[in-house]
């Protein structure tokens, strides 16, 4: 779709500089099929755009439309409204198409061919030449450790054995954006430490990666930047750092013989919590400030003052609530 | 390239499934019963008896015969053709028989060799006659089988790609979806086509050895026509893959319009019109036979080609061709907007 006024050349600069994803507006309604069902607002009205080089999670509980957004973006689902463009093209043209890599959720293989099969079938697909292919599998086969298997029939394969297979698959084109969904689900936590580092050199290689998952730990651990979905929502967005610092919450804590006087002094300001002598208060930096003169008024010596950091679990927990279904 | 890759690999996977074989034992035990019956010695008299059958007696009886193998019944169930088979041996004299006894037990053997000119090619153009009929008679019963083996191998093609984990990955790739759904019903077409053309090969070939008549048209007419019929069909299973998401419905509904409904239109008249005398209900029958694919009308016109080689009705091509593009058509706008 060349706009007019720019040439094949600025076109390109424009999609190097453009996000690597840009959605704007996408929804998605599941109709229902068959009377006495109900419609799925599986997701809601959601604008977003991921840099090129980010590697991007969106975490959620279980049906809270993660599948869903990725499944628009690759043009598996239609949208119910809204756009989105991957590297400059319109998601689920072949033009985008050509330039992304996809692990599904729960992917199938042809249980007929090999490792080695499904690399140069899927690769043939993508419209590689078959030597590139034969070259960029053995690469990929070895990147993942499935070096030895590649001539064993996946129907052999363990979870873990197809999820790797399927990481080495999203990447035979060279991708310049990665949609992993679920990438650690079913496999054992050394293999889970495997993909999480093949993650971080895609990472230093420039890709751009969007991970789906409902284990937080995963995500925390390697994405830029977070998302969280409920319900179709997205509730929240932001690095890590960001999402866990929580501005006006403090922890201050004095010498360790003076606990009473402590907890006394620091009473008027309301603590979430007291552990001895120390405790978490939730105020601005105004009256953090009012509870220091007041500690240093009745002679207490203060040894910490932190803001405090909850941890991804804690703000998911508080996010998803009791209704997080079999959120972890 | 991509939809070499996309055809090669549906080959494979009907190649690769466990219901092949079945299906190749059922052709070889045909090929071997064929062979039996062929080149029993009754059916080598015949063939060699037919062949000489040329004096003043015979002349008058190659008037009437060989009787046409085909009757109004759409497939013809005088399986090889050999209680229609006239017998002109029964002209023969004596010396001629043991003339041709005592050749090998193969007739074109002492067909050529042993018999004066006028009766070789006379007896020549007879023995075609009856082995043409003959084959007529077997390819519209093989015809219809063979397209409801076709449907077996692969109406699960196409709901095959649409399960999910497959599909996901399918659309992923730098494929339109129409390329997609076509390309993998062309790799059914082409494992259905290469299994007729060989078994239809070793038919022609049986007879060829057996009898000495070498039928093109047999060749031509029983791989073309039901591969025609097959894929007319086939791209009604389609449509019904992509409707249903499987294909247990559309392979049934396949079955029992091959099988039952097609050959009751085709003689609608004789059969289905005595049961009902409502004209409404008469036009209703009428209109399925325009609408639904003729298969019981292509395997009639297959076995008028090899035995005359005249195609006696083009209509069904016609009618079969519309109906295909139309289903293909719809089910390609239908998998466009599918969700998965
Ligand atoms: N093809 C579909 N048809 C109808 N509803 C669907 C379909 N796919 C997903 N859903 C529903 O949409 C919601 C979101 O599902 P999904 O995107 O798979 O969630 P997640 O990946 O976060 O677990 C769920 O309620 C699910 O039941
Ligand atoms: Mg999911």
């Amino acid at each position: 779709m060349p706009l007019p006024g720019l040439n094949g050349e600025n076109l390109d600069e424009l999609r190097m500089s453009a996000p690597a994803i840009n959605i704007s507006g996408f929804e998605k309604i599941y109709r229902a099929r068959r009377r006495g069902e109900n419609d799925v607002h599986a997701l809601k009205p959601l604008t977003l755009a991921i840099e090129p080089g980010e590697v991007f999670g969106l975490l959620g509980p279980n049906g809270a439309g993660k599948t869903t957004l990725v499944k628009l973006l690759l043009g598996i689902v239609h949208a119910t409204s809204g756009s989105a463009t991957i590297c400059g093209h319109a998601a689920g043209t072949t033009g985008s198409k050509a330039l992304i890599g996809y692990l599904p959720e729960n992917h199938r293989y042809p249980a007929y061919l090999a490792g080695e099969g499904v690399l140069s079938y899927f690769g043939s697909l993508s419209g590689m030449e078959t030597s590139a292919v034969r070259k960029r599998s053995a690469m990929l086969l070895e990147l993942v450790n499935m070096t030895k298997w590649r001539r064993t029939r996946v129907r052999q394969y363990s979870k873990g054995m197809m999820q790797r297979l399927g990481i080495a698959q999203a990447l035979l084109n060279d991708p310049q954006v990665v949609f992993l969904d679920e990438p650690t689900d079913g496999v054992d936590p050394v293999g889970r430490r495997e993909i999480r580092d093949v993650i971080g050199r895609l990472r230093n290689e420039g890709k751009t990666i969007f991970l789906n998952s409902h284990l937080l730990s995963e995500v925390e651990l390697i994405s830029d930047r977070v998302a969280i979905l409920k319900q179709g929502e997205m509730v929240r967005i932001g690095t890590v750092r960001e999402l866990t610092s929580s501005s006006n919450a403090y922890h201050i804590a004095v010498a360790a013989d003076r606990a009473e006087e402590f907890a006394e002094a620091i009473a008027p300001f309301g603590p979430e919590r007291i552990e001895g002598a120390s405790a978490l208060i939730t105020a601005d930096a105004e009256r953090v400030n009012q509870a220091i003169d007041s500690l240093r008024a009745r002679g207490l010596l203060i040894t910490e003052i932190t803001p405090a950091r909850r941890s991804l679990e804690d703000l998911f927990m508080d996010i998803v609530g009791d209704n997080g279904g079999d959120a972890r | 390239m991509k939809i070499r890759a996309l055809v090669a690999d549906t080959f494979r996977e009907i190649y690769a499934k466990k219901v092949i074989i079945g299906i190749v034992v059922i052709e070889i035990v045909t090929l071997v019963i064929t062979a039996l019956i062929l080149f029993s010695g009754g059916m080598q008299r015949e063939y060699r008896e037919a062949a000489q059958g040329t004096n003043a007696d015979s002349a008058s009886t190659s008037g009437q015969h060989p009787a046409a193998p085909i009757g109004s019944a759409p497939y013809d169930t005088s399986l090889l053709g050999a209680e229609s088979a006239p017998l002109p041996g029964a002209t023969l004299t004596d010396s001629e028989r043991a003339a041709a006894h005592a050749g090998s037990s193969t007739f074109r053997d002492t067909a050529g060799s042993r018999l004066p000119i006028a009766m070789h090619v006379d007896g020549k153009a007879m023995l075609r006659e009856k082995v043409k009929g003959a084959m007529a008679g077997y390819a519209g019963v093989f015809g219809a089988i063979s397209i409801l083996l076709g449907i077996f191998m692969a109406a699960g093609i196409v709901s095959s790609m649409m399960e999910k984990g497959t599909i996901d990955l399918l659309l992923s790739k730098p494929l339109t979806r129409s390329a997609l759904l076509f390309g993998r019903a062309l790799g059914g077409v082409a494992a259905v086509a290469l299994n007729l053309a060989l078994f239809v090969t070793a038919l022609w070939a049986l007879y060829g050895f057996a009898s000495g008549v070498w039928h093109l048209p047999f060749l031509a007419a029983a791989i073309a026509l039901p591969l025609f019929s097959f894929i007319v069909t086939y791209a009604g299973v389609i449509l019904l893959n992509v409707y249903t998401d499987g294909w247990m419905l559309p392979l049934s509904i396949a079955y029992m319009h091959t099988a039952v409904l097609s050959p009751f239109l085709f003689s609608r008249e004789q059969t289905l019109f005595s049961l009902v005398s409502s004209a409404a209900l008469r036009s209703v029958i009428d209109g399925l036979y325009y609408v639904l694919p003729q298969t019981a009308d292509v395997i009639k016109t297959m076995s008028d080609i090899i035995y005359s080689g005249n195609v006696s009705n083009a209509m069904p091509f016609v009618q079969g061709t519309i109906f295909a593009v139309v289903c293909l058509v719809w089910a390609a706008w239908k998998f466009q907007r599918k969700d998965f």
